[in-house]
């Protein structure tokens, strides 16, 4: 199984832990998987066009998340799909940081499934459009300097 | 002057009865599904202007398999009604359930 996979799993394991009483540590762990998850799909595929395989682990380390922000906030692909995935992209990084940094927000756990299930869905939208030519290029998009 | 200091607003800002007014429409419309939306404008954590939706969903809406429709459906609507994009904001949706409102008693989501 993959990496970003194993993830999403685990991010829903987190979730799902004390079912009656969800300890905030382990919902914010899942909003911040849920984020990981789509982050490593994303720079996974991305990175599988390097040819080099030797040279993929390097390369995937020129990925930032306030870039990749930027280019899915901007992402204005005619595939509703594609375009689902950067709005996902963009809503679980806020997520993330907020469950990372801000201590004084209470999670809840309809609000984490919400955001798992979102990563899901955008998962299984990616699936369906990876290899459409706006895909990839939106995966040069969130590594490659904006033109200004 | 005065002309001068709306030119400056953000769109958005200049907006904020129309926004309510669609987002009223939308509460109303998806009932008894959503109970309650609560909305802000706000910067995110990179210091993009946002709109920051909470929305209060049924127990029964909150469900399970329920719940990706559900929060889909309310997405899409707010999205169609408020037309973020347009006035230059960045959506960003949360969604409690009715029970874990009533136990938490936030006032940030009434």
């Amino acid at each position: 199984m993959a990496y970003h996979d194993d993830l999403l799993d685990q991010a829903l394991h987190l979730a799902r832990r004390d079912p009656k009483r969800p300890k905030q540590a382990n919902l914010r762990r899942a909003i911040s998987t849920a984020y990981y998850a789509l982050f490593h799909l994303l720079i996974a595929d991305a990175v599988a066009y390097w040819k080099l395989e030797r040279q993929r682990s390097s390369f995937a380390r020129v990925f930032e998340h306030k870039k990749m922000k930027g280019a899915c906030k901007n992402c204005n692909a005619p595939n509703g799909d594609l375009r689902a995935v950067a709005e996902s992209f963009v809503e679980l990084q806020q997520s993330r940081h907020l469950a990372d940094y801000d201590n004084s927000r209470v999670w809840t756990k309809v609000e984490v499934m919400a955001h798992i299930n979102r990563a899901g869905a955008a998962f299984q939208k990616w699936k369906h459009v990876k290899d459409r030519t706006d895909a990839q290029d939106f995966l040069l998009s969130l590594f490659v300097p904006e033109r200004r | 002057m005065l002309k001068v200091i709306a030119m400056l607003l953000p769109t958005a800002l200049t907006k904020q009865q129309e926004i309510a007014a669609a987002v009223d429409a939308v509460a109303t419309e998806l009932q008894p599904h959503v109970r309650h939306i609560w909305w802000e404008i706000g910067n995110d954590w990179t210091g993009d202007s946002a709109i920051f939706f909470r929305i209060v969903l049924s127990d029964a809406a909150s469900r399970g398999s329920r719940l990706p429709r559900t929060t889909d459906e309310v997405r899409n609507r707010l999205r169609e009604r408020v037309r973020p994009q347009e006035i230059g904001l960045i959506a960003y949706y949360s969604f409690r359930s009715q029970s874990e409102q009533a136990k938490l008693k936030e006032e940030a989501w009434t």
